[in-house]
């Protein structure tokens, strides 16, 4: 696996006060949370998917700032009312942030996020090498759009 | 292809995390944490039970619905699925890897009778949610207490 900078952000490293949390049992309390993430290049892109399941899209946060990719947001907690008898309390709820280091050269006009099934992905095009700048004369296009009706 | 056994990054840290939770586990009788941490379980579930009904929520994000199978019986709830890859990406193409693929399966135990043939469930964003109704007579057993 190749390697790839990941910066600490704010919300995180609260250290022996987190592990006090955990032994008070504060489930309900919202707290922040860190989703998991795969990040893989192929030859043309980089994406990462990040599991945000229950989160409102508008809710979702993706920026790009110098060669930084970040993503933060919040999840609402949508568990039980206090008046509805409670089992199990194992999904997280509150805030998230998460920083990554990109070292490839990639496209900036041309980033692009999509939702689908609780599934953020960014999709980071490559720039240079692997970038193929096509130039179509209107002869070309023609014959492309006559092709298409037939 | 050669096999080589994928180690998930923080593995080693689950491994120390999992120690120092049965040593505090022997020493205080109780786990001392959650059994979310390091999510071993999956997926992750919320339930609950208003007067009329159980509530079961379960996390699933990255699953189609048509991967979804749910299962109720008179006592619970099983969740079975696969999370499938969106494409082929090469081992060397991973800087990192923390979201869960491949098959699942979780059963979650009801508090009380249910109607089965009743049960109901959505999915929206990664997150399914199950919807069982109790038995008439386990319905009727609430009573709520005034306080005079």
């Amino acid at each position: 696996m190749r390697r790839l900078f990941e910066l600490e952000t704010k919300s995180e490293g609260k250290g022996i006060l987190s592990l006090l949390d955990w032994m008070g049992g504060s489930d309900l309390r919202e707290e922040n949370w860190v989703p998991p993430v795969d990040i893989y290049e192929s030859e043309t892109e980089l994406v990462l998917a990040a599991d945000l399941p229950g989160v409102k899209r508008e809710n979702v946060e993706v920026e790009l700032l110098g060669d930084v990719l970040t993503i933060r947001g919040r999840k609402e907690f949508s568990g039980p009312s206090p008046n509805e008898r409670c089992h199990h309390l194992e999904c997280r709820h509150g805030p998230f942030e998460r920083s990554f280091v990109i070292r490839s050269r990639i496209d900036r006009q041309a980033v692009s996020a999509s939702s689908r099934n609780g599934v953020l992905r960014v999709t980071l095009p490559k720039a240079g090498r692997g970038t193929r700048r096509v130039t179509v004369d209107s002869k070309q296009g023609q014959s492309l759009s006559s092709g298409g009706e037939e | 292809m050669s096999l080589i056994r994928w180690r998930e990054p923080g593995q080693e840290l689950r491994r120390i995390r999992d120690e120092f939770s049965n040593l505090m586990e022997d020493f205080f009788g109780r786990p001392l944490l959650p059994a979310w941490v390091g999510r071993e379980v999956f997926p992750s579930v919320d339930v609950y039970e208003t007067d009329a009904e159980f509530v079961v929520k379960a996390e699933v994000p990255g699953v189609e619905k048509k991967d979804i199978e749910i299962s109720v019986t008179d006592n619970d709830v099983t969740i079975r699925g696969e999370i499938k890859k969106d494409e082929e990406v090469k081992e060397e193409g991973y800087y990192r890897r923390e979201r869960r693929h491949g098959a699942f399966s979780r059963s979650v135990p009801l508090g009380g009778p249910v109607q089965t043939d009743q049960a109901k469930a959505s999915f929206k964003d990664g997150v399914v949610e199950i919807r069982i109704p109790k038995t008439p007579e386990e319905q009727a057993k609430v009573r709520k207490i005034p306080i005079e």
